[in-house]
């Protein structure tokens, strides 16, 4: 099985560097013959000078449906077409796609590609939650944002401290999943009060979020 | 004759293709904006144009909202890239529903895509070659 990566400079370069060291089989293609040329020295990947956003390029990655194809070009008119070239002509089912434009992620959801990646979303995600509150170490929301999972800390003077899980008045639909105490994982009952530094993950619905992370934090 | 109907048609890429075709349609009686990235562009458009003209990226969806993509009637997709073209062409057709899309299309290779979505294509080197094999005949039958 390999990793076909299509164009890109740098995030190409230490993407197949990272893969690579995990023993994966790595395929760089990129236009730039002269980039080409200074990879090829430095990875252990086959390299194929040419355009991933024509057919015959492609096929000279000899690809299989298996194997997986990350679009990487600066331009997300050039990712679309590798992506759905991958995906329609060559019958690939793993295509991840890079956008630039983040509004672009739902554009190309609906022409059909699944993974699709917007690093600004992913960078201006985590600003936000840094920004907004240090005890609230990472929020991710899944079957298309009906629930939410957050991972937040008991810092000191929380009204929560010495509080068990069911005296500390949650709503319904927000749910204690895990405690972490001084490295041990504990799978909470209802009658175990919070510590000082526990780290929680707390998994809730949305309209309860700003409730739940008062309750347990005291900050708004 | 039968009076046709004003359409609202979107132009994307102001280019000798682009501009001409705004002139003619214009002409025609049809509301015509063109979008390119590039203002000096727009010098080219004849004195025919009387539509509007948008400066911006086609490949962002901010600046196809702001050309009132979804109330075309038509989208002529006419950049000189062909990777741009496909993607301005599928994002009229599936994501803002516009009925009749027409793309430029350099290389042959990648018709079959278009033609996947529904996508009318224009491919250059194919007229050409079709205007060469009608003149050639003409000259082999002058010959015989």
């Amino acid at each position: 099985m390999k990793i076909v990566l299509a164009g890109g400079r740098r995030i190409t370069y230490y993407l197949a560097k990272t893969l690579l060291s995990k023993g994966l089989n790595v395929v760089i293609i990129n236009k730039d013959k002269e980039y080409c040329q200074e990879i090829a020295g430095e990875l252990k990947a086959l390299i194929i000078n040419g355009d991933a956003s024509i057919l015959d390029t492609l096929s000279k990655a000899e690809i299989f449906p298996n194997d997986t194809i990350v679009a990487l070009t600066p331009k997300d008119q050039d990712n679309l077409i590798i992506s759905q070239l991958s995906q329609k002509v060559l019958g690939m089912n793993k295509v991840f796609t890079l956008v630039n434009d983040p509004e672009n992620v739902d554009v190309f959801k609906k022409l059909g590609l699944d993974n699709v990646i917007s690093m600004t979303e992913i960078l201006s995600g985590i600003i936000e939650q840094r920004v907004s509150s240090h005890q609230i170490s990472n929020i991710t929301s899944f079957e298309e944002g009906k629930v939410i999972v957050l991972q937040l800390e008991i810092l000191e003077g929380s009204p929560s401290i010495n509080l068990a899980l069911k005296d500390l008045g949650l709503p319904r639909g927000a749910i204690v999943g895990t405690i972490t105490r001084e490295d041990k994982l504990i799978v909470p009952y209802g009658d175990i009060p919070l510590q000082e530094n526990d780290r929680l993950l707390v998994m809730c619905l949305p309209s309860v979020q700003t409730e739940t992370i008062r309750k347990l934090t005291g900050r708004e | 004759m039968k009076k046709r109907k004003s359409l609202y048609i979107l132009i994307v890429g102001c280019g000798r293709l682009g501009s001409r075709s705004a002139g003619i349609l214009s002409n025609q009686g049809h509301s015509v904006v063109v979008l390119d990235t590039d203002e000096k562009h727009f010098e080219s458009l004849p004195p025919e144009f009387t539509g509007f003209r948008i400066l911006g990226d086609c490949t962002e969806i901010e600046i196809l909202k702001e050309a009132k993509i979804s109330r075309a009637d038509m989208v002529l997709a006419f950049t000189d890239d062909d990777n741009t073209n496909y993607m301005v062409s599928q994002v009229a057709k599936e994501v803002f529903k516009v009925k009749n899309v027409i793309a430029r299309v350099y290389d042959p290779a990648n018709l079959k895509l278009f033609h996947q979505f529904n996508i009318k294509t224009i491919t250059p080197m194919l007229l050409a070659l079709e205007s060469l094999i009608g003149t050639f005949e003409a000259i082999m039958e002058e010959e015989e």
